[in-house]
């Protein structure tokens, strides 16, 4: 059960998570003020002159925001028009932050330093390595779209009324497979690339990455889902939770608070989630395959290399060169 | 009372059954019964075909002696692509698209005049519209005022695949429009039978249904009127449905509809459910029993004793929200959580239906806002009752509500003046248009209506209606007579511009100044001696004249407010005006004119709402109905944080996948 051994080391285990998540939630809480900005100042010459607007207040308000799009078309710019500024940022940033991240996962080390000079190192290793896994997932992508296209095609025909309902839940999970298929990949890869301080070349860490995930297939996804169905039962908790109005100070602080609550957790499962993936790929591969770093000593940190179980019998498999 | 109608029904209906006859429901018709059919129909269920033989008792009620009969073939609209209904839809209708691979007709294999004696005459079809929805025959006698004619029909139905209310998907089959179905006959006008089009509904008489289905003994069958009787024969089933004082019939099929039954205020509610869709199951009981309930209340009490509601399944959303006398279609989805409340809405639109085109039978083809739109205002009305006014649509999804009332605003905006309300259908200049008007706008112009009358006496207005004009083909005249007679005034002069004409309105607050009055300065001589007012500035030439006084004055304005209507509807409006002191003043405007402006002096003028009790929905834009003099930031605050969510997520989703 290395899987779930790595998940432990990942999210409670070693130095530097802290800084990790700290870091990955005020950026985007910072990205998004930026791009909130303006918008909250559009939103003020749009809203606050108008008495009809404070039915937005109160949890209702669908029809004054389609009044306010019908006659006031200044408030799809306002509401749009740093959005796309911020997605390119943010992907730089994120680059940046997960490169510093995923190095930190690899020296043990929970130092500032650390994580700068990790994220300069790696983030343009990182950035070909997202390319080259968008690349490959998305040819996937597309032909499984072509087959789920064919496949609804095909249902109209059915003499089953339950079909097309079974169709939508095997269409959704296969997405959901292909882009965690891409996630596992793409962080498998960046794991690799730390531990083996990039000896193997962007293209073979990639390959093998790919190979990694599919040859380790159960443990690998099973580590992701359970993962991703914390951040699932977060988001579900914290939706339920959110407060119904706005219309008081104290209500308002109330939602932000627990909005910026739910971000910062989010962030920090983020983090775990590269440690994980740092702690289940070191465990795999050669220790000379593993780079000079220092080795994660005393109960709080990941488990050595000679902490690889034996009954993983593919536990040299990794070997470059092999 | 309940326990004693449903023992009552169940004596009749076993009574029935041992008589072999059907059962009796009304003792005394509630309509004139002048179409009456007798129905024997098999079901092919591979092929999705329908073999069927029909008896028509017609009896012409007009003064004029009919020398001819018409009958709507509807199913022929999916015959070709060149038909009237496919030309005009584009074989697209309400998102739903026809499948070209599977076709559907209606074909009269024989038709014969039967006489007293029970001679068939032969009748040569002929077809005189566009396409062949619509079949003549030529009566070998005129049938005079008062007198009888009995048509032998023998024909053959292929369903296409679920679109525009009929056909089939998989093994559910949905059979509307299905028979050979006479049109209207309106004496010295003719017979009112229009071709099957892209944007209209139906139009027929009110009579007796007999029919017989013939399934596969699998299938569950629900159907327009009473079950009486089941027989089965091999691998067959026979079931014999009765309905009285209707003036359509529609059925469906299934083998694995999950069939539930339960009795409110006298009536058996059936559902039959798709299985995926069981935990939709009290969703539509409740809204129907909702429906009995606020019905009874406030129009007439459901006089039939059944209500079928058929739920289509996913690949069949065509056939769903279509109403039959006493059987409607819904349409429930697992995808859809109960915070959206469209299950309930469809099923009590449907419902409501029963009294708006069931009951109240007007002429779809040609004014379809008689059903559609009345529906539609009771639709939002029993919504606000049951969720209230503001979550009646979208009841709390992630903080945000949505109005029956409001959803119906919505569609309105989208297409508020192409055509007017009362117009043929398919004279619409898009389905777009014709949903607008038709549903949403009537609905509004009559929420309008009530909110110039008041809730009481609308409900005095719209039940004077109904009771008048039950069971009969009303007209828009009819309409604006009777509530104007109810209401104790013309409603005309309001009800027609809005009924007829294109016209909208928009109440805009075209200018509030607040001008301050400066105070006086020089000598003040009213007082027993002189007293010099001075500027108030430091350096006050007037100090050199001697001791200068505080200017008494508190500040002060001369404030106007100017509103001002565009578009051509005048619709009286109350305007709130507050000022700076805290009080607030309402002034009324009838609404004549381009604008208005009251002028004020005293304290400033800081808020005017034009409509402040959202009395005209019909207003195209109520941003603009107001203004005030310096905003909070609240609303621009919330919506940011709103946005934040959004926002942040998306960052948060893009560190996720890199």
């Amino acid at each position: 059960m290395e899987w779930v051994r790595a998940i432990g080391n990942g999210l409670f285990r070693g130095r530097g998570k802290a800084l990790g998540t700290l870091l990955i939630w005020g950026s985007g809480f910072l990205l998004a003020t930026i791009a909130l900005n303006p918008m909250r100042r559009g939103f003020h010459s749009l809203f606050d002159k108008a008495p009809a607007s404070r039915a937005l207040l109160g949890g209702g308000g669908l029809d004054t925001l389609f009044d306010t799009g019908m006659h006031q078309p200044a408030f799809w710019s306002a509401a749009t028009a740093m959005l796309p500024y911020m997605i390119l940022l943010a992907v730089v940033v994120g680059l940046v932050l997960m490169s510093g991240v995923y190095a930190q996962a690899a020296e043990g080390s929970g130092s500032w330093r650390a994580f700068w000079r990790g994220a300069a190192a790696n983030v343009l290793p990182f950035t070909a390595l997202l390319l080259l896994n968008l690349l490959l997932w998305a040819v996937v992508g597309l032909g499984v779209g072509i087959l789920f296209a064919a496949a609804w095609h095909g249902v109209r025909d059915t003499m089953d009324p339950a079909r097309p309902w079974h169709l939508f839940w095997i269409t959704l999970w296969s997405a959901l497979i292909v882009v965690n298929l891409f996630r596992n990949s793409l962080g498998f890869s960046q794991a690799r690339w730390v531990l083996t301080g990039g000896a193997e070349g962007v293209a073979r860490c990639f390959l093998r990455s790919v190979a990694f995930t599919f040859r380790r297939f159960v443990p690998v996804n099973l580590m992701t889902w359970t993962l991703n169905l914390v951040r699932a039962g977060a988001m579900i908790l914290a939706v339920f939770t959110l407060s119904p109005g706005y219309g008081t100070t104290g209500r308002w602080l109330a939602t932000a608070a627990l909005l910026q609550g739910g971000f910062l957790f989010a962030a920090y499962l983020r983090v775990g989630e590269a440690r994980a993936q740092v702690s289940y790929a070191r465990a795999f591969l050669e220790p000379a395959t593993v780079a000079a770093a220092p080795m994660p000593t005393g109960k709080d940190e990941e488990p050595s290399v000679a902490a690889a179980p034996v009954s993983e019998s593919g536990g040299m498999e990794e070997v470059p060169g092999a | 009372m309940k326990r004693t109608c449903l023992a009552f029904l169940s004596t009749l209906l076993a009574a029935a059954v041992a008589a072999q006859s059907p059962p009796v429901l009304f003792s005394t018709p509630m309509s004139p019964r002048d179409a009456n059919y007798a129905i024997q129909v098999t079901l092919d269920a591979a092929k999705h075909g329908l073999r069927g033989e029909e008896r028509i008792r017609w009896r012409n009620i007009t003064d004029t002696p009919a020398t001819d009969a018409w009958f709507h073939l509807y199913l022929n609209a999916f015959a070709n692509d060149h038909t009237v209904f496919m030309t005009e839809s584009g074989g697209q209708l309400r998102g739903d698209a026809f499948d070209k691979g599977h076709w559907g007709f209606c074909e009269v294999r024989s038709i014969a005049l039967v006489g007293a004696d029970g001679t068939r005459t032969p009748l040569v079809q002929l077809f005189p519209r566009e396409d062949h929805t619509v079949m003549r025959v030529v009566l070998p006698a005129p049938v005079p005022p008062g007198g009888d004619a009995v048509f032998e029909v023998t024909f053959e139905d292929q369903l296409p695949r679920v679109f525009a209310r009929s056909g089939y998907a998989g093994t559910f089959n949905m059979a509307g429009q299905w028979f050979p179905k006479l049109g209207v006959f309106q004496g010295a006008k003719g017979w009112n039978c229009h071709e099957y089009h892209a944007n209209t509904e139906f139009f027929s008489d009110f009579g007796v249904y007999d029919v017989s289905i013939t399934v596969p003994v699998q299938y569950v069958v629900g159907a327009t009127g009473v079950l009486w009787k089941e027989v089965r024969h091999g691998a067959e089933k026979t079931l014999s449905f009765h309905a009285e004082d209707v003036h359509d019939f529609a059925w469906a099929a299934q083998p694995d509809f999950v069939d539930r039954s339960e009795s409110y205020m006298g009536v058996q509610i059936r559902v039959l459910m798709q299985p995926g869709n069981r935990a939709s199951i009290p969703r539509y009981f409740a809204a129907v029993k909702q429906d009995l309930k606020d019905y009874a209340e406030w129009i007439w009490k459901y006089p039939y004793p059944e209500i079928t509601v058929v739920d289509p399944p996913m690949n069949g959303m065509g056939a769903g929200g279509m109403e039959y006398p006493t059987f409607i279609t819904a349409g429930a989805s697992p995808f859809m959580g109960k915070r959206i409340l469209i299950p309930e809405v469809t099923v009590v639109h449907e419902f409501g239906h029963q009294y708006w085109y069931g009951m109240e039978a007007d002429n779809e083809f040609e004014r379809a806002w008689l059903d559609e739109g009345i529906n539609s205002y009771y639709e939002a009305r029993i919504m606000d009752a049951w969720y209230g006014p503001e979550r009646s649509f979208v009841d709390d999804l992630w903080g945000w509500n949505l109005g029956e009332e409001a959803q119906e605003r919505m569609a309105y905006l989208s297409l508020p003046d192409m055509d007017p309300i009362v117009l043929d259908a398919w004279k619409y200049v898009s389905q777009h248009s014709y949903d607008v008007i038709t549903y949403d706008k009537s609905a509004l112009v009559l929420k309008t209506l009530e909110n110039m009358l008041g809730r009481k006496k609308m409900d005095e207005v719209m039940r004077a209606f109904f009771m008048q004009v039950k069971f009969t083909h009303p007209d828009t005249r009819d309409f604006i007579r009777i509530v104007s007679q109810a209401a104790g005034q013309d409603l005309a002069p309001v009800l027609e511009p809005m009924l007829y004409g294109t016209g909208t309105v928009d109440f805009r607050v075209a200018q509030v100044r607040n001008v301050p009055r400066s105070s006086p300065q020089g000598y003040d001589l009213t007082g027993a001696a002189p007293v010099l007012y001075g500027t108030g500035k430091k350096k006050d030439k007037n100090q050199e004249h001697g001791r200068v006084a505080k200017s008494p004055f508190k500040e002060s304005y001369d404030s106007t407010v100017v509103l001002e209507r565009r578009g051509s509807l005048v619709l009286p409006v109350d305007v709130a005006i507050s000022f700076s002191d805290g009080t607030t003043r309402t002034e009324h405007w009838n609404g004549e004119g381009r604008y208005t402006a009251w002028t004020f002096s005293g304290p400033k003028v800081v808020r005017v709402v034009a409509d402040p009790k959202d009395l005209v929905p019909l207003d195209l834009n109520r941003l603009d109905n107001a203004w005030v003099d310096e905003g909070d930031g609240a609303v621009a605050r919330s919506m940011t944080t709103r946005f934040r969510v959004l926002y942040q997520s998306l960052v948060a989703i893009l560190f996720n996948v890199l």
